[in-house]
């Protein structure tokens, strides 16, 4: 599995990254045509695919002994760029994801809260999960009681609490939604009863 | 072109998620530790009455009042009802979807040659579940009591708690204890 991701990631990988990535590939083909390799960072900057293509060609008789050298090491280099930008990208994920989602966390969390009556035999301590699934409109599709308090009057409390909540502000990027809102898992455990 | 860009992304995520080790889902998990404990929207819709003349009690109301009462509860005028459904398969959530109904308590009364047979059930609106679907007999003069019992059901369903509404008062009168 893992192998394979690394096969399909690389190659669209530059589009959401843009800048850093374009270049080197471009680098990569028209190297090997170059004669020199000493050349290999000067003629980047602009793009030179268009320019060239005719006056290359002459040139491919060069050895390509020569061009050889030049490509595994771009090649390398290209390699451990995309490792850099995928722990970059990992390091980006973990640190924005939970600012962008914490407004919608947070949105979720005062819904229930306001939703929730607990039942006079309610006492602090009590716990119980549920597991919901959301669609990307917000809106609940299923609550499943994942682990019972024992008082089925207070899961029912709970239930119902999530249900009334609904639906729910999501964030639009589908990935994030994925990620974090297809399904939450919450917990009731109440702290601020009287007993 | 979005397509594919949700793919890069969720594939490098899932890369990350690898790479870490941890295998574990970001999926959220969130506590709750509070609630606003608002009385629960309830409504006990009239019980139909099946018999001659007039039912000689308003079961339905008698009922209304009770859990009313125990302050657990924001009962519904039936005025304000969308429709008077008697059998739950008469129900229709969003008549009371609309109004933010929690639970909907309805019922039948018909008469028999031992007196009456009342016919009852207690539905959850938002999950759509009925939570119970009973029958009870009693002498036509018991009615209330009748009435009372069904209101205790109702609430240690809802409550956890069982109901009081039946309880009777007992003075017992000790007389002559200390000869």
């Amino acid at each position: 599995m893992a192998e394979l991701l690394t096969l399909v990631a690389p190659a669209p990988k530059p589009q959401p990254k843009a800048k850093p990535k374009p270049k080197p590939k471009a680098k990569a083909k028209p190297q090997p045509k170059a004669k020199a390799p000493a050349k290999v960072p000067a003629p980047l900057p602009e793009a030179p695919a268009p320019a060239r293509p005719e006056k290359l060609a002459p040139e491919r008789n060069a050895p390509p002994a020569e061009a050889a050298p030049p490509s595994p090491s771009l090649q390398d280099l290209l390699g451990t760029d995309f490792e850099d930008a995928v722990a970059a990208e990992v390091d980006a994920q973990a640190s924005s994801t939970p600012e962008a989602v914490g407004s919608y966390e947070a949105d979720l969390m005062a819904r229930i809260v306001a939703a929730w009556s607990r039942p006079p035999s309610a006492r602090n301590g009590m716990s119980c999960d549920l597991r919901l699934t959301l669609v990307p409109t917000g809106e609940l599709v299923s609550v499943t009681l994942v682990r019972s308090s024992g008082n089925a009057a207070f899961d029912r409390s709970a239930d119902l609490a999530v249900r009334r909540a609904a639906p729910f502000r999501v964030p639009e990027d589908p990935a994030v939604f994925d990620a974090y809102f297809r399904t939450v898992t919450v917990t009731f455990s109440p702290n601020d009863l009287r007993y | 072109m979005v397509s594919l860009r949700t793919r890069t992304f969720a594939a490098v995520f899932l890369l990350g998620l690898l790479s870490l080790g941890g295998g574990a889902r970001a999926e959220l998990a969130i506590e709750i530790t509070q609630g606003v404990d608002a009385p629960v929207p309830l409504a006990v819709v009239p019980f139909a009455w099946q018999g001659r003349g007039r039912p000689p009690e308003d079961l339905g109301k008698i009922i209304r009042f009770d859990l009313a009462r125990s302050g657990q509860f924001a009962m519904t005028a039936p005025e304000d009802m969308l429709s008077l459904p008697s059998r739950p398969e008469d129900l229709y959530v969003r008549d009371w979807r609309v109004q933010g109904i929690a639970y909907v308590l309805l019922g039948s009364l018909r008469a028999t040659d031992q007196g009456v047979e009342a016919r009852y059930a207690l539905f959850d609106v938002f999950a759509e579940r009925l939570l119970f679907n009973e029958t009870l007999e009693a002498p036509a003069s018991q009615l209330r009591a009748l009435a009372h019992r069904i209101s205790d059901r109702a609430y240690e369903q809802l409550t956890g708690i069982p109901g009081a509404f039946s309880t009777r008062l007992l003075y017992v009168v000790a007389q002559n204890i200390a000869t």
